[in-house]
């Protein structure tokens, strides 16, 4: 880890060394030696100072402790250890900043530092100490370098050491709260999965495990051999009962030139894509495939459970927004990879309109034409039609 | 808080010292009197009690009035008025300051004021008081740096509250630029590490900084090179006055001046052969103005109106062995009199730029610029005999005839009526009658005559006023002094004689200067206060009224000499002798301080500072290398150490190895030094419980904190949101937002288990004390949190 020191004098010490100037010069004009003697005393001071800073940083060794993931929003806790091998005494007034910078932000007004007042290092110890804060937007921050300072004990001079442990952290989407209405509506699209599947007689079902059989369960699912060995009824249970395969289509475009509207509009849908990911996954058991019409767009297949989730959450967390269009031939790729009775949840920032040209058709009707079975849940995060599901935390 | 009152005191100290050092240069203490009253005041009514204190409007006007009280002393003034007119404005501002409450600007401003005061009193002060004075000031800014250090450190790194973190309020903060808040960014705290940045430790490091500023401070001053031929030194705003050395000179006027301990000058005499200074044996003359004409109607003497020649000294000629050729080093403060004084004759050693030396006066003078400031005198004399000082002094040319004439002038009888001085004169011509002696024999009638004053016991000398009506008004003071009264201090004696002997025909003169003073031990000098000075005569003896007496002969010249007489009885000399006897070694060690303090700090020129330190330490160096080089020089370098060390120390142990006033010192010393310890240790004692009950105050304070989450959970339980086991407090809290989301109006309170478990983790697992405005915002969660839920079951 590189280690560099440098010492600077601060404003005070300027101002000292001003003051100094003029006594010197009236000692000097005037030939009074007690003049001469406060520059003497000042001077002093500012020696001493320097000396106290320079020794005080002397075998100063500072590390950071990440959090391992947190969504924005969160409440950021970075523990901060500084230890002290060499040297006697105590180091005091032992500042620690800790520059925090967003990868996607370019505004220097946006870097922030966490900073550490620690008041009394002894040789020879560690001492914690640790500062808080709070990521409202997702992606990826850089932390470090740091730089470990104290101006004990007049605050004229400053001496440095940068510690260039530069280290990396994902910050996820923030989640919000999926409304009743939402519910309802996903559990209207499990009824339309369930009268397909009974219609094409494909029991895809999983078993899960046996319950105790209850007023309404259907009699082709009780288990007899197992009721006979117990000698009352039980049921199957088969995952596909409960859930539903989920193909979560994401689009963020933004106009060329976006507005504060715009901008908040992305982060509404990532936000929403985000918390239905997270439902799922904490569910698990279905199969959830997510297409994202991002700066890149990307497609990727898997099983809902909590690994996936973190892996789309990293992904959620560093998509951009585009310009560009092409939703259709995203939803038309992702949907020729998916089972045939897969819903099709599309997020946009804009409403989903995605005719062709040229044929002038609907996204439903051009997906109807693709004989890919499935519904299509198409939620516009620019409208109110959001709100009706989803409550945002932003 | 308490640091915070530290810092306020000790910034009101520092005003105070800074405002003492001002009123010792201008001898004023009305000044440092009015601010000592208003650091009290300020710190007990506005810092402690914050009864009352200035806001910036009242602040405004108190500078403007300061600003106008000090504007009238600003014209018409010259540099060093203007000065003092500079150090009463900030005396006057810091005392608006001192009302205002304390912020850092406020700080800042009051320890650059406190800052300027030091320099302008360094301009105006040279006494070593004022040395000391800075000393302690220094260790008074060293502390009060080094806490309003930590004090500015520790704002700037608040321990930032979490509920300052909460989303909403980082929205709209670190959201600037962008107009909603969902997109605000992101707000990084600040902290600091528990402890206790005030220790005992903090005061070692205090002291040794201390400590070193001190000895960085002696480098400088005395490494940086002083240049340029005029003596350096401060500018006295008063010089003082001293009334026996006037012009005109008033019998009555003597009486405070020689109770006055006020310091005039500091003399050491070094023998030029073996450079070693010495003390006299016998009295010691130091002369100053010579007068010469007494005027019976004002009843005062005059200097004569001799035309000046002033030339430069004569340089000191080559001697034999006696006289023996001396050194005088004198340091003389300021004065408003162009008189040096000095042991006559004095001769020219080095360049001594500005004096001058008044042939028809004798007497040494000076240049008026030299007069304000503290002067280094360096001549020779050849005054000595031995280690006793001659009494004669040679006359360096002929008498002229008006000068003759001058020196026996004696007032002439009124045109009716008897001579004011028949009686005075007709007790001289007894005198001689009595020792049988005749006028024409110059020398024996004028020790007949300083005899009958000094020994005969008819006269008594006394400092103490007479009675009302003791004396006659209608009567010149001198026979008033010699046919009735008989009782007077020295200036009585001296001009009784003069024109007792001018009435014989006798030439002779009054001399005043200084007799005597105090020997310094320490440093080997003499220390002359404005109680030593005195008066004293010389009576003009050509070559042949010296034949036949045992005087000092030799010295006189072709032209004959003056022979001092000094008629005070000798208690004169013992009453100095005798005042503070106890406590003479403290004040001899003073004494020499402000010696040493005059001579390298205060006047420490080029030719000093090549003589005191450069060239030794050019010396030292060179010999040191030269002994690390040469093998044999080593060796003897070293023998020498050694022999200087035991001989040195054998010396000592020999002479004092054993003193019963040392030993009672000594243990009344370590006796103080106990009773020091045990003192500081109750003190010590007595903080330490004192800031335990402040520590355990503030452990019962942060139990009190954590009652808040309780009630929480009592309060969620009673609206049926119970914590369940093994559910952590932010999981309830978790569990309870939703719940609270869900009902009407409730996503406005949703927020609030959440900000208040947070909080409570800072108390109860961060250690972390609230602050006041913090637990404002619990009590105000908990209340608002409250009011939702019953209105959320009345509805229900």
């Amino acid at each position: 880890m590189a280690r560099k020191y440098h010492t600077t004098i601060c404003r005070e010490g300027w101002y000292l060394l001003v003051v100094l100037g003029f006594i010197i010069g009236g000692a000097m004009m005037r030939e009074i030696n007690l003049l001469m003697l406060i520059a003497g005393m000042m001077l002093g001071l500012l020696l001493y100072n320097w000396r106290a800073v320079v020794v005080a940083l002397k075998g100063l060794e500072v590390r950071r402790h990440l959090p391992e993931g947190i969504c924005a929003g969160d409440l950021l806790v970075v523990d901060l250890e500084l230890t002290r091998t060499h040297g006697r005494g105590f180091a005091r007034a032992v500042a620690v900043e800790d520059p925090v910078f967003h990868e996607g932000s370019r505004r220097a007004s946006e870097h922030q530092r966490g900073r550490v007042l620690f008041h009394a290092v002894p040789a020879g110890t560690t001492c914690h100490g640790r500062y808080q804060g709070r990521l409202m937007r997702r992606g990826r921050y850089r932390f470090g370098p740091m730089a470990v300072s104290t101006r004990f004990p007049l605050g004229f001079v400053r001496r440095t050491l940068l510690v260039n442990n530069v280290e990396q952290m994902t910050v996820c989407p923030r989640l919000g709260r999926l409304t009743p209405a939402w519910g309802s509506l996903h559990k209207q699209q499990l009824r339309g999965v369930r009268r397909v599947r009974r219609q094409q007689n494909v029991v895809d079902a999983e078993f899960f495990g046996v319950r105790d059989w209850q007023e309404g369960d259907s009699r082709r699912s009780i288990h007899w051999r197992t009721s006979a060995r117990r000698g009352g009824l039980v049921v199957k249970q088969s995952v596909q009962q409960r859930q539903q395969d989920l193909l979560v289509v994401i689009d963020l475009w933004q106009p060329g030139k976006p507005t504060a509207n715009d901008l908040e509009n992305i982060e509404r849908a990532v936000s929403f894509a985000a918390t239905v990911v997270a439902d799922l996954c904490r569910h698990g058991g279905s199969q959830l495939d997510i297409a994202i019409r991002g700066a890149d767009p990307e497609f990727t297949r898997g099983t809902a459970s909590m690994v996936r989730m973190n892996e789309l959450m990293e992904q959620l967390a560093v998509v951009d927004a585009h310009t560009g269009d092409g939703l259709l031939d995203l939803v038309r790729r992702a949907r020729s990879q998916t089972r045939r009775d897969t819903t099709t949840l599309i997020v946009s920032t804009r409403p989903v309109d995605l005719t062709e040209p040229r044929e002038g058709r609907t996204t439903g009707d051009a997906l109807r034409n693709d004989h890919l079975g499935g519904s299509v849940i198409a939620i516009d995060a620019s409208s109110d039609t959001l709100q009706q599901y989803f409550v945002s935390e932003l | 808080m308490t640091s915070q009152r530290t810092l306020s005191i000790c910034f009101a100290l520092l005003a105070w010292l800074g405002t003492l050092l001002l009123g010792m240069g201008k001898a004023d203490t009305s000044l440092p009197l009015l601010m000592f009253t208003v650091v009290v005041t300020a710190i007990y009514f506005t810092d402690i009690k914050q009864w009352f204190w200035l806001n910036r409007k009242a602040a405004s006007v108190g500078a403007l009035i300061a600003a106008a009280m000090a504007s009238s002393d600003f014209f018409g003034m010259g540099s060093e008025q203007l000065l003092v007119a500079i150090a009463n404005l900030l005396v006057y501002l810091q005392i608006v300051l001192l009302y205002q409450r304390k912020t850092t600007r406020v700080y800042w401003q009051l320890l650059m004021m406190s800052l300027l005061q030091v320099v302008v009193a360094a301009v105006i002060n040279l006494t070593v008081l004022f040395g000391l004075v800075l000393l302690i000031y220094l260790a008074f800014l060293v502390t009060t740096l080094v806490l309003f250090f930590l004090s500015r450190e520790m704002e700037r790194f608040p321990a930032t509250a979490v509920g300052a973190l909460a989303p909403h309020h980082v929205s709209h903060r670190s959201g600037e630029g962008l107009p909603n808040k969902s997109i605000g960014f992101m707000a990084i705290g600040s902290g600091q590490v528990p402890g206790r940045p005030f220790d005992h430790s903090l005061w070692r490091t205090i002291a040794a900084m201390l400590l070193t500023t001190v000895t960085i401070t002696g480098i400088v001053f005395f490494a940086v090179p002083r240049f340029g031929k005029t003596p350096w030194g401060g500018q006295g705003v008063t010089s003082r006055r001293v009334v026996g050395f006037s012009h005109r000179v008033g019998l009555d006027d003597l009486g405070e001046v020689f109770e006055d301990p006020e310091l005039v000058m500091r003399v050491q005499f070094v023998h030029r052969g073996t450079g070693e200074p010495f003390q006299v044996t016998g009295g010691l003359w130091i002369r100053g103005s010579v007068v010469t004409h007494y005027s019976t109607k004002d009843k005062q003497w005059y200097q004569t109106d001799w035309s000046h020649q002033e030339k430069p000294l004569v340089k000191l000629p080559a001697a034999g062995s006696e006289p023996i050729m001396v050194d005088q080093q004198i340091t003389l403060e300021p004065l408003n009199e162009p008189v040096l004084f000095s042991v006559y004759p004095p001769y020219r050693i080095g360049d001594q730029p500005g004096v001058r030396y008044d042939r028809n006066r004798q007497q040494l003078i000076r240049l008026g610029n030299l007069r304000r400031a503290q002067m280094n005198l360096h001549i020779g004399t050849l005054g000595f005999r031995g280690r006793r000082q001659i009494r004669v002094t040679p006359q360096d040319k002929p008498l002229r005839g008006a000068q003759d004439a001058k020196l026996l002038q004696f007032p002439r009888p009124p045109r009716s009526g008897p001579h004011p001085l028949s009686g005075l004169a007709q007790t001289a011509r007894d005198v001689l009658r009595v020792a049988n002696v005749t006028r024409e024999d110059r020398y024996a009638a004028a020790m007949a005559i300083e005899s009958f004053l000094a020994e005969s016991g008819r006269f008594r000398y006394s400092l103490d006023p007479l009675p009302p009506g003791a004396r006659r008004r209608d009567l010149d003071p001198n026979e008033d002094f010699v046919t009735r009264v008989r009782q007077g201090h020295c200036e009585y004696f001296a001009s009784a004689l003069t024109l007792m002997l001018r009435s014989q025909r006798i030439p002779a003169r009054m001399v005043i200067g200084f007799r005597d003073g105090e020997w310094n031990s320490f440093g080997n000098f003499y220390q002359f206060q404005q109680l030593h000075a005195h008066t004293w005569v010389e009576v003009y003896l050509e070559p042949k009224d010296l034949l036949g007496h045992r005087t000092d002969l030799d010295v006189v010249g072709v032209h004959g000499g003056w022979l001092r007489l000094d008629p005070t009885p000798a208690s004169d000399g013992q009453r100095y002798a005798s005042r503070g006897r106890f406590f003479s070694g403290f004040r001899e060690a003073w004494s020499y301080a402000g010696l040493l303090w005059a001579n390298y700090v205060v006047g420490l020129t080029y030719e000093k500072q090549q003589r005191s330190i450069y060239t030794p330490l050019r010396t030292t160096v060179v010999d040191v290398a030269k002994a690390l080089v040469d093998a044999q020089r080593r060796r003897e370098t070293l023998r020498k150490l050694y022999l200087a060390v035991r001989d040195g120390l054998w010396t000592w142990l020999r002479g004092n190895w054993f003193s019963w006033r040392g030993g009672l010192v000594a243990i009344g010393v370590c006796l103080i030094l106990v009773g020091f310890y045990f003192a500081m240790r109750s003190v010590w004692r007595w903080l330490s419980r004192w800031s335990w009950r402040r520590i355990e105050t503030a452990r019962t304070r942060r139990h009190l904190e954590v009652r808040f989450y309780s009630r929480l959970e009592q309060l969620l339980r009673h609206y049926g949101m119970t914590r369940m086991p093994g559910e952590t407090p932010g999981e309830l809290a978790a569990v309870a937002g939703g719940q609270l989301a869900t009902m009407p109006d409730g996503q406005t309170v949703a927020r609030l288990p959440h900000e208040l478990v947070e909080a409570f983790y800072r108390v109860r697992f961060g250690r972390v004390e609230l602050q006041r405005k913090e637990l404002e915002a619990v009590e105000r969660a908990l209340t608002e949190l409250e009011h939702a839920l019953r209105m959320q079951r009345g509805r229900a």
